[in-house]
């Protein structure tokens, strides 16, 4: 257990590396430097600023220092907010975040769940029907159209909701939503599916032959089978309410991280884009770990040390 | 009255996206309290059907039921039976045992846990009592060390062991019927016979019905008293299992027995029947049999044939038995 | 019934009754008949294709003419779907973003099949150890989230849609990969290769007569389902001013600006908006019908 819990501590550790080297790799591909801007700046001040952020050294050695540095969690200054770190400013800002994120997550898989189960009991009804047009239609709507769509409806047509900022509990609905749509939609679909998937199986038609009533046979039965692929997608859950993030952010104006990596984008503040991927990276691989650990509580069949098919 | 089921004229259809199958055509099956039939036949002949057709197991959306049917149990008709009346009489007084141990059982659940299910559902004891009782059926099917496997995983268990267990699931409430579908085609030799004398013995101790369905006409030999063969979905031939192993009527039968290899003549050839069985879809108009068949004669190709009673319960629908055919052997 | 009935037939006589053959690719085609969602998929994609490659000849503006003294126009007899805030057709640019959008879409997912059957297909059929360890290095790049290096390499490199191409085709390849590998690792072990190996057929014929018709189906699915999501990948960058570079205009750059102007000018957000969502559920139902069909697992009756 302590082994395996090690070993796939060192096999993240190795992600982590292999991402700071691709993210200082493609940084440094950037012709001519992150400080070449259409402004010309006078060249004292270039000599300046590479001196203060150690442009000069061998590639080799700022290499090295930007490792030692993420070792330590240290993410480097940014280049557009002189004095603060990139770590202040995800101290700052990723609370926020986080906290939509939660709600935004526990939403899509509540919601998902529950509509994906119901839409699977009533197969082929009404309900199935226009559960199934609404889920395939949040799949393959882009979040930013929800968002504009329940500002539109939410804040304007009917003014119950406030349309931006983050001041309170009413804040958070209409973010969460736009944010939790499209996940939702598709957690839907998966359940539904794995539902009437491991409906078709054997061991239901023994459970059927057992006298078991249909609700204890999709709770009982079913659910925990069901369940699984809906555990395996909490990964990629989490990267989707992510990226979803920098859009809803955005769109809201709240002061979450999100927004502050599309607008370190729009300044082209590099310390800041990598250390954000980076910390975004480091997050979605701790997500994974928790869900690996997750796994075997809802799937006898798998142990820690061995997941299925591997 | 000693009759438990009475199946008459059950026909089932599928609705496939090819169109609809008819999948067992008019087949009439009756079950006595307390004995053992059999129902033999290829694989692909609707002896699966049938049995969870009886237990209307048949998905909802694509099996159909033909209006005019009758599935008595006891006297009552049970085609019309709710889903809730039926799981009232699933598991409680009749049960079946499936064929593959594999996947027959929830991969997620243990096996004390599924075992129970039924016993706290049908006879309204609670878990700890359905517990105990579980670890006596395991104990009762030959499992060892029962209160340890009551908290295993079925994929911790060997095929024979999760058969085992599948036969104690079966009987947890001790039913009056037991459909036994194939139960011993995914175990090896030594694990058949030991489960199938579990089977015997059982039956004996509890006095139910057994339903043994099998491709395999040893097993049935062994174990039944009347057996019923079908072939494409009807019912060719039924009667005592001497009748029927002795006298065989219908060619069908016939071409069944001569499969069998025989140790004591061990030079004679053995026959196979030839071709193989029709596709549902593209059914021979007449008698079903007639391509394969040695003795087909034109009416065979016009006519499906109507079944001949041939004394003592034994029936065949063929029409070689036909008492018009007599006369054109006088003339010839 | 006459005597003569009973006469016996010479078994020679008796005609074998002959069933068609069915072959997957026929079975898969009529199941696809019968799904009318993956039909009006299908329609959608058709038709969207056509105007993305024959829209833009038939339009009397471009998508870059400006005429100022018509900006935000509201939609008209003379701009069907109104102008933008520089006073261009919208129409036009909804067309012309049909034909980036789209293009994104396939360039991206060949460039994913390229890689992928190449990288899963040796991955597969060398097995052994190169597999194991080029599927470890799959693993490790699945870890990472592919959109945030996306946006990486759009910052590096210049926003374009050369780049973007590029950018999206070699982020999405891993999917395929691993599918076209467990396909192949799975059909190495079953009993039809296994006995064509064993009378002697020779490598070649193996890949092209068994292995890859096999492997089609699971790859089309793949393909088609991942063309909607470059297409939204492309929209997500647009947004975050990624995309490509004006004047040029895809259905996600026309997107995001109609957000700017949606509470003065809805239909500059309506019309790309319906463009972009119809086309995404066109690719959806399309894909969830392939899949039906095409996928040799999901061949069981009734469950969709």
């Amino acid at each position: 257990m302590i082994l395996y819990l090690m070993k796939r501590m060192a096999g993240a550790c190795v992600v982590l590396w292999v991402i700071i080297t691709i993210t200082f790799g493609l940084m440094h591909a950037i012709p001519g430097g992150p400080f070449t801007q259409e402004k010309k700046l006078p060249p004292v001040v270039v000599a300046a600023v590479e001196e203060r952020y150690h442009l000069n050294d061998s590639l080799a050695t700022q290499y090295w220092d930007y490792m030692k540095h993420a070792a330590a969690l240290d993410l480097g200054p940014s280049y557009k907010y002189p004095g603060k770190t990139v770590n202040d400013i995800i101290a700052e800002t990723f609370p926020v975040s986080a906290e939509l994120g939660l709600i935004s997550l526990f939403l899509a898989l509540g919601v998902g769940v529950c509509a994906g189960m119901a839409a699977a009991w009533r197969k082929n009804s009404w309900v199935d029907y226009s559960m199934m047009v609404c889920a395939t239609l949040g799949v393959s709507v882009p979040s930013f159209i929800i968002a504009a769509i329940l500002i539109q409806l939410f804040a304007f047509t009917w003014p119950i909701l406030p349309a931006a900022m983050w001041h309170g509990p009413s804040y958070v609905v209409l973010p969460a939503l736009a944010l939790a749509a499209q996940p939702a939609s598709f957690i839907m679909r998966l359940t539904r599916s794995s539902i009437l998937d491991a409906l078709a199986q054997d061991y239901i038609k023994t459970a059927r032959a057992r006298g078991v009533g249909t609700r204890s046979l999709l709770i009982h039965h079913a659910l925990r089978n069901a369940l699984l692929p809906v555990v395996s997608y909490i990964g990629p859950l989490a990267a989707a309410l992510l990226t979803g993030s920098f859009i809803v952010e955005s769109i809201f104006a709240i002061p979450g991280l999100g927004r502050h990596f599309v607008t370190s984008i729009y300044n082209r503040d590099y310390t800041m884009i990598l250390g954000i991927t980076i910390f975004y990276s480091f997050l979605i691989i701790m997500m994974n770990l928790v869900i690996d650990g997750i796994y075997p509580l809802v799937d006898p069949r798998i142990t820690l040390q061995k997941r299925k098919g591997e | 009255m000693n009759t438990l089921l009475d199946i008459q004229n059950l026909s089932i259809s599928f609705r496939t996206y090819r169109g609809v199958l008819e999948a067992i055509h008019h087949v009439s099956i009756v079950v006595n309290k307390g004995e053992t039939i059999g129902i033999v036949g290829e694989s692909g002949c609707g002896k699966s059907v049938t049995a969870h057709a009886v237990m209307k197991l048949l998905p909802k959306e694509t099996a159909i039921y033909s209006p005019d049917c009758k599935i008595m149990w006891e006297g009552t008709n049970i085609v019309s039976f709710t889903e809730q009346e039926m799981n009232a009489l699933r598991g409680q007084d009749m049960s079946m045992v499936f064929q593959d141990p594999m996947t027959a059982l929830n991969p997620v659940l243990t096996i004390g846990d599924q075992i129970c299910e039924g016993l706290v559902l049908h006879r309204r004891i609670s878990q700890q009592q359905a517990l105990y009782e579980a670890e006596k059926l395991l104990r009762a099917v030959g499992i060892t060390a029962p209160e340890k496997r009551l908290h295993q995983y079925p994929h911790e268990l060997s095929g024979g062991m999760r058969q085992r267990s599948l036969i104690a699931m079966a009987l947890a409430c001790s039913p009056r019927l037991l459909f036994a579908d194939e139960p011993t085609t995914a175990l090896d030799v030594t694990t058949e016979a030991q489960v199938l004398y579990l089977l015997r013995s059982l039956q004996q101790k509890l006095g139910m019905a057994i339903v043994l369905i099998s491709h395999n006409l040893g097993v049935i030999a062994q174990m039944c008293r009347r057996v019923y063969v079908m072939y494409a979905g009807c019912v060719v031939e039924s009667g005592m299992v001497e009748d029927i192993f002795d006298k065989p009527a219908h060619p069908y039968t016939n071409g069944l027995l001569a499969s069998l290899p025989d140790p004591e003549h061990k030079d004679k050839p053995l026959q196979g029947i030839s071709g193989q069985a029709p596709d549902l879809f593209h059914l021979p108009e007449g008698c079903r049999f007639y391509p394969r068949c040695r003795h087909t004669m034109q009416i065979c190709m016009k006519q499906a044939p109507p079944c001949y009673d041939l004394g003592k319960g034994h029936q065949a629908a063929c029409w070689l038995l036909c008492p018009e055919r007599g006369k054109y052997n006088e003339i010839t | 019934m006459d005597t003569r009935d009973f006469e016996p037939v010479d078994p020679k006589c008796i005609v074998p009754i002959r069933i068609p053959p069915q072959t997957l690719r026929s079975r898969g085609w009529r199941q696809m008949k019968q799904n009318k969602l993956a039909l009006l998929g299908l329609g959608i994609v058709v038709i969207m294709t056509s105007i993305a490659i024959f829209g833009p000849l038939v339009t009397s503006y471009t998508y870059d003419d400006q005429d100022f003294a018509m900006a935000n126009a509201y939609p008209s007899p003379l701009h069907w779907f109104g102008t933008d805030s520089l006073g261009r057709d919208l129409l036009v640019r909804v067309l012309y973003g049909a034909r980036i959008s789209l293009s994104i879409g396939l360039a991206a997912s060949l460039i994913n099949l390229f890689i992928g059957v190449i990288y899963g297909g040796i991955a597969g059929l060398v097995g052994g150890r190169v597999d194991r360890i080029m599927m470890h290095i799959v693993d490790i790049l699945y870890s990472i989230p592919m959109l945030l290096y996306v946006i990486l390499l759009m910052v590096v490199f210049k926003p374009g849609l050369l780049n973007i191409y590029i950018a999206l085709g070699i982020a999405y390849w891993l999917n395929m990969a691993r599918i076209v590998r467990g396909q192949i690792l799975s059909l190495k072990k079953q009993d039809y290769v296994m006995a064509a190996r064993s009378y002697g057929t020779s490598t070649w014929h193996i890949l092209t007569r068994h292995m890859i018709p096999n492997c089609m189906g699971p790859i089309i699915v793949t393909l088609t389902l991942s063309i909607p999501e470059a297409i939204f990948t492309e929209a997500f960058l647009s947004f975050i001013g990624l995309g490509v570079s004006a004047p040029m205009a895809s259905w996600g750059v026309l997107t995001s600006e109609g957000i700017n102007s949606m509470r003065s000018f809805p239909f500059q957000l309506i019309f790309p908006a319906a463009a972009l969502c119809i086309t995404m559920l066109g690719f959806m139902f399309l894909g969830d019908g392939l899949r039906d069909a095409l996928d040799p697992q999901n061949q069981r009756e009734g469950n969709r």
